[in-house]
């Protein structure tokens, strides 16, 4: 709760040239729970021109480390795919 | 990167998702367009016959890796053919997906059931998602075989 209006634990990202439900399941492999797809907003994926993004949620639950598995397993996206 | 990891996207479907052969429309050609509302999945396949041979085939655009995979290496194992030798490829490829994809429904739906019928997982006892995804994997590597 609080007043800041840019202030969000919700992380909607694309990796380039790999298409978001590839990137899901590498992280899926690596214990990174995300969702990929349209959530619900087609529209809205047409506007931004992307087939669907990947989108992390972080809470007051999570740790550093999550946040650190999130990024090594990025990293083996971009191992796997490019 | 874990061994499952591999299995997935093996060498073939990295190879033709990363470059995919035929990726191109093809003007004046038999057009047909899906789209997989549930995924994102748009492919559209372009198909120019003349005397009841396939001279060129061609597909664009987006979907996941094994998706492009597959339609990359379908073009590949159907160019130059007849097109009764196609529909039978199509026919046996279709068969050996739909097979592997019920068989494994059937496995995770006995496990869910016991011998008594009774349902102890009623989520698995359905249709699982994933089928979807390791039997287009399974039209990828058919189709290789095939070609």
């Amino acid at each position: 709760v609080g007043t800041a209006e840019a202030r969000a634990g919700v992380l909607s990202f694309v990796v380039e040239g790999v298409h978001p439900h590839d990137v899901a399941t590498v992280l899926d492999r690596a214990g990174v729970a995300v969702r990929a797809g349209h959530h619900c907003c087609q529209p809205l994926m047409a506007r931004l021109a992307v087939p669907a993004t990947v989108r992390a949620s972080v809470s007051i639950y999570n740790t550093r480390a999550d946040v650190d598995a999130l990024v090594d397993a990025l990293d083996d996206v971009r191992t796997i795919f490019t | 990167v874990t061994a499952d990891l591999h299995a997935l996207y093996e060498a073939a479907v990295l190879d033709h998702s990363r470059r995919p052969r035929n990726r191109r429309a093809i003007e004046g050609a038999h057009r047909a367009e899906q789209h997989n509302r549930m995924c994102g999945d748009r492919v559209v396949v372009y198909l120019r016959v003349e005397h009841d041979v396939i001279q060129d085939v061609s597909f664009e655009g987006s979907a996941c890796a094994i998706a492009i995979a597959s339609a990359s290496l379908m073009t590949e194992a159907v160019s130059g053919q007849a097109v009764a030798r196609a529909d039978t490829a199509f026919e046996g490829l279709r068969q050996h997906a739909t097979e592997r994809s019920r068989l494994a429904g059937r496995a995770r739906r006995r496990a869910a059931v016991s011998d008594s019928g009774e349902v102890r997982d009623a989520r698995v006892a359905g249709v699982g998602p994933c089928d979807r995804r390791l039997a287009s994997r399974g039209v990828g590597a058919h189709i290789e075989d095939q070609g």
